[in-house]
């Protein structure tokens, strides 16, 4: 059974080259200015020619990476859960192998091979080739018929055709039939080769011009050109659908009257002269001509005039008739072979790529091998002892590795982004980004703690006790450390807007991925859903409301305090968008007549007087308690929009969900729901260390105290002993940054540098060089064990046959051990 | 004439009091000898065939010899249908399956369609859910996260021991790798359920001392406990959970068998222990045989691995050993089960309960909030199963499996509390019974509900315990 998914694959990778190599040689041609029409030929029919080559050899060339797989999000470093012994889902089938290995080969093909199924486009191929071999046919079998009505030619007509045919060699007669509409040209009839003339138009035609157009149609035949034109018609009929084909087809025919007009031209300049003239009185012919060869094609005849009185054919260059030979061929060869760009062959795998890539890259490659113990290594790795013992392998080794990268990792960071001598130190070219993030974390975090260092001192100052604890807590609120340990530990989440600052509204609906981008939960999508799906809604029934409330509110009266406030506040969409956010975010239900309830409700509360609409002031109360917490909320709404928005960056934008959630937080409404919970977004520096600390100090009289319970004083001691220690170890840690910050010209990034904001990014730095470290364990053993060899992996000397027979034995005791399995 | 008479009777009498005790004498001395060659032919049969439906039903007619039971008849088809759309759809049957059942009762082409129905692997995986982390709310536990990859698992009909592998060894966040959730969940203990759920062993009383009947000592526990040493729960943002082991030193695990870890991967080699080891494979047959016949061979489920073994621990060993043969695969078992005789036979009218024949049991909160819907032919609406499933589970939320069969609040009572109004349907007598209880009402039922409301007829057959329990 042949495979017609390959079929079509095919059919459609020759259409594109052939497409492609007609736009070549069209393009080739024209800027190269060859005229020869051999040239011409030769290229055109390489082109079409090169079509038929439909399994070319295919050539790899390794200089892409390996693709990404689909992976689940790995949480952690660890080696991957590949399979178990029975279900084998890692390893590359060939079907995988080679459908990896076109996607690769990706960038040579069609981009999609389209839905239809491969059989039906198979069909449709067929029949449409099919239909066209029947054209072709048709048309011949008319010819033939138009022939048999043609007459023979007079005599003397006759008589100079054989004349002619002689002078080129021919050793059987050609017979001259003439028709009323038909030609001149040269047809192959089942009796052998005719040529026909149009009565009319022939007899118009002078001696010299007949037997010039005569020498043409001959040459045609000396040529052969009935029989390579069919050929190319027959491989355009291949490529039907392709109007490049028969557009290729024509160009060849057209180089085939030049070919022939220059045999005209070569015999003399006078016959050359006469065949233009003949040219240009005869007509053009009639669409049936197209199976036999025209002397007189009525297109480009004007082309073939000025080429035939021309003499630039005699100076053309012979080095560009050579560069376009050689593109002739350089298509057979493109035809003939398949470039496919395809995974290089790395002995260290490349560190972008996961654990799990590379072991799952590294067992395919291993399935290929000959050598038996590579095959057992192989078939070690697919069963879960194997994995285990190789990931405990790994880890073993990257312990130490770790070890000594934990107490290099900011030296590491400092001498790949700066340039430390002695004296001075300076940013290295490509770290300008990390400046940026320098520079601004050390500013937002001079910012937060300028008012955080004067507080905390002002509360040591009113620290009263001489217990050794209180003696503590106020030492740690007077120095540095203090203030500093409370921002980086609670309160810049606090401080800073973004995700944080939603933790308990957006956490409920929202889960950060590994990378850190935020997505829908799963078990919240249906819910979100919901609420996205009420957006419009909710913001027609806000704009709504907003108008409804200020036309009901201008009817207040008296002009007193309350219902100044109440107008106010009701000329502000916020306030609609307050009344709206809850119904939407908390029972998914946004309605228009829930903006009748509510002036139903109002119109309840109030009363119709001669003066206009009265609240009473029993009916004040609830209306003061929505206006106290709107204002509340205008009060940060600023700072919670710009968390709002710092969040809103942080949502991942490739799921639907997510992309109408974004949309969704960008509405009053949304920013109005999230309001609610924030309350600490503007909260003042003392607010906020009191909110840390509250629990610990007691305030009477002006004057703070530390709690007296005992146990909570125990705790207390020994969380800022901690908080003091962790201080002096982040300060030591940090000491080669602040050298650089001394040293370093840069009086901006110096102070960064030496800020908290600064040293976190540092610290965030280092943290992902120590994630890293499991990774490259990895890439050093793979580099330690293996080596390729002609597209074979090998082991890479005794050495590590060794250290894979001591693996495979380790997995071997392990499922010894494992036998024993009850209780 | 009548002395004679008499003496005959006599004479009669006595011989029958002696031919009786001669009898009793016999039976009395081969009772324990017919007892003793019973068990060894179960036992045999257990130990010799590989489990195929018949040799289920071969071992149970064995067993049901050696213990003196008759075994009841088979259920009817429809009652069948009922039982395994139950346990393996979550809900009774509707009207129109039912129908469609009766116009072609190919039982085993029914188990095999409602085994690919994809409400299978959502029943399922509520089940498993509910066994790996109970009916309780935990702020680090994603439920709905697991339930999906469990209902993922199921759908592409991975192995159980795979799955079980790594439900012990996952990391990653509570949200996107629902795996995760099982371990997050019992982060503080995690002994306790890992032992009773996946080994069928109690590990509880251990905790804290030697108990002077039970087989584990705090040892063998810390010894376990130890296993997780490394496991860390971490919260990166608000309201989000992950879970990632770290290295630790120290006393090196040790699990039930003896067995040491060989690697610094202590909970994943566990997990290895674990779906590799018999009591594994022992406890998971025994759990399903629970599920589907309402108790287990060894009751409770998670003591199957316990000090006293089952009379019948052979037919436990030999499923064990067939899932082991069958790459645990899930829904083979599954299906030799529903087609075992044993499966299908009525419950015992006696009224006494033999543990390897069908027992009535309770519909589970999930199975009753699907089928009440399906009943009253209303579509479901789910954000309200949470609130049905706490309503109905009340003190109970956070118990094993097992114990969610003993709600006790009438349901009448609970759909009211529900506030689940009941509709009037425009259906005939026969129509509301095939819709409610899956069969065709008699003659007398037809009779007495002819002129009620049919509002009244549904909540009359709503609120019988023929609709309440799977029979």
């Amino acid at each position: 059974m042949f495979d017609t998914s390959s079929l079509v694959e095919l059919l459609l990778w020759s259409t594109l080259r052939l497409s492609l190599l007609v736009f070549a040689v069209s393009c080739v041609l024209r800027l190269s200015r060859v005229v020869s029409p051999r040239v011409h030929r030769w290229l055109w029919s390489a082109a079409l020619l090169q079509s038929l080559i439909l399994a070319p050899w295919v050539v790899s060339l390794p200089v892409l990476d390996l693709p990404t797989a689909t992976v689940a999000s790995p949480a952690t470093s660890a080696l991957p859960q590949i399979s178990n012994t029975r279900a084998q889902p890692t390893q590359l089938t060939d079907a995988q192998a080679q459908s990896l290995d076109q996607s690769i080969a990706g960038g040579l093909r069609p981009a999609a091979w389209g839905n239809p199924p491969p059989r039906m486009l198979i069909a449709i191929w067929l029949v449409g080739c099919g239909a066209v071999s029947v054209l072709l046919a048709a048309s011949q079998w008319t010819v033939w018929s138009m022939l048999r009505r043609a007459v023979p030619a007079r005599a003397a007509w006759q008589a100079q055709l054989d004349g002619l045919a002689s002078q080129w060699g021919l050793r059987e007669s050609v017979p001259l039939r003439v028709h009323h509409s038909l030609g001149p040209l040269l047809a192959r009839s089942p009796r052998g080769y005719r040529i026909i003339v149009p009565r009319g138009p022939w007899e118009q035609l002078t001696p010299g011009q007949r037997q010039a157009v005569l020498a043409h149609e001959l040459a045609h035949l000396h040529r052969g050109d009935v029989w390579k034109s069919l050929l190319m018609r027959l491989v355009a009929a291949a490529h039907w659908f392709n109007p490049l084909a028969w557009w290729a087809v024509a160009k060849f025919d057209e180089a085939a009257e030049w070919s022939c007009d220059a045999v005209v031209r070569q015999q003399s300049d006078r016959s050359a002269a006469n065949l233009a003239a003949a040219l240009l009185q005869l007509t053009a012919p009639s669409p049936l001509v197209r199976l036999g060869v025209s002397s007189a094609r009525g297109n480009h005849v004007g082309i073939r005039v000025r080429k035939l009185v021309s003499s630039k054919q005699d100076k053309e260059s012979k080095t560009m008739k050579f560069i376009a030979l050689g593109l002739a061929a350089s298509m057979l060869v493109f035809g003939l072979l398949r470039v496919q760009l395809v995974a290089q062959a790395q002995t260290n795998p490349p560190a972008a790529a996961s654990i799990q890539q590379e072991l799952r890259a590294l067992l395919s490659t291993i399935s290929e091998s000959e050598d038996d113990l590579l095959q057992d290594f192989g078939e070690t790795l697919q069963s879960r002892s194997g994995q285990l013992i190789l990931e405990d392998h790994l880890r073993r080794e990257s312990s130490a590795a770790v070890q000594e990268l934990q107490a290099n990792v900011i030296d590491m960071i400092l001498d790949e982004h700066f340039d430390v001598t002695e004296n001075s130190a300076r940013l290295k070219t490509g770290s300008e980004e990390l400046r940026e993030r320098l520079v601004a974390a050390g500013k937002q975090s001079q910012q937060d703690m300028a008012d955080l260092l004067t507080t905390c001192r002002n509360l040591a100052e009113r620290l009263h006790g001489d217990d050794e604890t209180t003696g503590l807590v106020r030492r740690f609120l007077e120095s540095n450390s203090g203030a500093t340990f409370l921002y980086l530990s609670v309160l810049r989440d606090r401080m800073q807007p973004g995700m944080a600052m939603f933790g308990k509204s957006l956490g409920k609906v929202m889960a950060p991925d590994t990378d850190g981008t935020f997505h829908i939960r799963p078990d919240a999508q249906e819910r979100v859903q919901a609420i996205v799906d009420l957006r419009e809604t909710a913001e027609k029934v806000c704009g709504r409301l907003h108008q409804e409330l200020a036309s009901w509110t201008g009817e207040l009266t008296p002009d007193d305090e309350f219902n100044q406030r109440l107008k106010e506040r009701a000329q502000d969409p916020l306030l609609a968008a307050l009344i709206v956010a809850e119904p939407l975010f908390e029972k998914q239900s946004v309605r228009m007549s829930m903006v009748h309830q509510l002036l139903d409700q109002l119109d309840s509360l109030a009363v119709d007087t001669a003066n206009g609409l009265e609240i009473p002031a029993e009916s004040r109360q609830e209306i003061t308690r929505l206006m106290d917490r709107f204002d509340a909320i205008q009060a940060r709404v600023n700072v919670v929009r710009q968390a709002l928005a710092e969040a809103r960056s942080k949502i991942s934008t490739s799921g639907n969900l997510e992309q109408e959630f974004r949309r969704l937080l960008e509405t009053d409404v949304a920013l109005m729901a999230l309001s609610q919970g924030t309350e600490m977004a503007n909260a003042s520096a003392e607010d906020l260390v009191m909110s840390v600390l509250g629990e610990a100090l007691e305030q009477s009289d002006g004057q703070l105290t530390l709690v007296k319970n005992t146990d909570m004083r125990e705790k207390i001691h020994e969380q800022v002993q901690n908080a003091m220690r962790e201080m002096r170890v982040a300060r030591r840690k940090a000491g080669p940054v602040r050298d650089v910050a001394e040293t370093i010209d840069d009086q901006e990034l110096a102070d960064a540098l030496r800020s908290p904001g600064g040293l976190l990014v540092i610290k965030k730095l280092a943290e992902k060089k120590l994630s890293d470290a499991f990774h490259r364990t990895y890439l050093d053993w793979h580099a330690e064990m293996f080596s390729e060899d002609a597209g074979q992996l090998q082991f890479r000397g005794e050495h590590a046959r060794q250290l894979a027979q001591d693996l495979i034995d380790r997995a071997q005791e392990m499922d010894r051990e494992l036998s024993n399995n009850d209780f | 004439m009548t002395s004679r008479l008499s003496s005959r009777s006599r004479w009669h009498g006595q011989f029958t009091t002696c031919a009786a005790a001669l009898i009793a004498l016999v039976s009395v001395a081969a009772g324990p000898l017919r007892h003793a060659a019973a068990q060894d032919a179960v036992t045999q049969l257990a130990a010799d065939q590989s489990l195929t439906t018949a040799s289920v039903d071969a071992y149970v007619e064995q067993a049901a010899l050696r213990d003196g039971i008759e075994l009841p008849p088979l259920v009817d088809d429809d009652l069948f249908l009922r039982r395994v759309s139950l346990d393996l759809l979550g809900r009774i049957p509707t009207r129109e399956e039912l129908l469609q059942f009766r116009r072609q009762p190919d039982r085993a082409a029914l188990v095999g369609q409602l085994l690919a129905h994809p409400e299978h692997a959502q029943f399922w995986s509520r089940l498993w859910t509910n066994t790996l982390i109970g009916y309780g709310q935990s702020p680090a536990v994603d439920r709905e996260a697991l339930r999906r990859w469990i209902e993922r698992r199921f759908t592409d009909d991975q192995a159980f021991d795979e799955t079980v592998f790594q439900l012990i060894s996952a990391e990653g966040s509570a949200a996107f790798d629902g795996a995760t959730n099982f371990m997050l969940r019992h982060a503080r203990d995690p002994v306790v359920p890992v032992g009773r759920i996946f080994l069928g062993v109690q590990l509880d009383c251990a905790r804290c001392h030697d108990h002077p009947t039970d087989r584990w000592t705090q040892s063998d526990f810390e010894g376990m406990q130890r296993f997780f040493a490394g496991m860390r729960p971490r919260q990166p943002s608000p309201g989000n959970y992950q879970l990632q082991d770290v290295s630790v030193q120290g006393n090196v695990p040790q699990f039930l068998t003896g067995t040491k870890p060989r690697t610094v991967r202590w909970r994943q080699e566990l997990a290895l222990m674990i779906t590799t080891s018999k009591p594994f494979a022992r406890a998971t047959a025994n759990r399903l045989w629970y599920h589907l016949m309402g108790h287990g061979i060894s009751h409770q489920p998670d003591a199957v691995n316990g000090g006293g073994r089952s009379v019948d621990f052979a037919l436990i060993e030999s499923l064990a050993e067939q899932l082991q043969r069958d790459d645990f695969c899930w829904k083979s078992m599954v299906r030799q089960l529903c087609l075992s005789q044993t499966y299908q036979r009525r419950l015992s009218t006696s009224g006494e309960s033999w543990h390897l024949l069908p027992t009535a049991k309770p519909m589970t909160p999930d199975q009753l909030f699907v089928s009440l819907h399906t009943a009253m032919n209303e579509p479901i609406v789910e954000r309200r199963r949470g609130q049905f499933t706490r309503a109905a589970t009340s003190a109970s939320l956070d118990q094993p499996f097992h114990n969610a069969w003993q709600s006790q609040e009438p349901l009448g009572a609970l759909m009211g509390r529900m506030n689940m109004p009941l509709p009037n349907p425009n259906l005939s007598t026969k129509q509301l019974f095939e819709q409610v209880l899956t069969r065709d009402p008699t003659d007398e039922q037809e009779r007495l509900c002819q002129d009620q409301p049919r509002r009244n007829v549904l909540f009359a057959l709503l609120n019988s315990n023929e609709f309440y329990f799977w029979h």
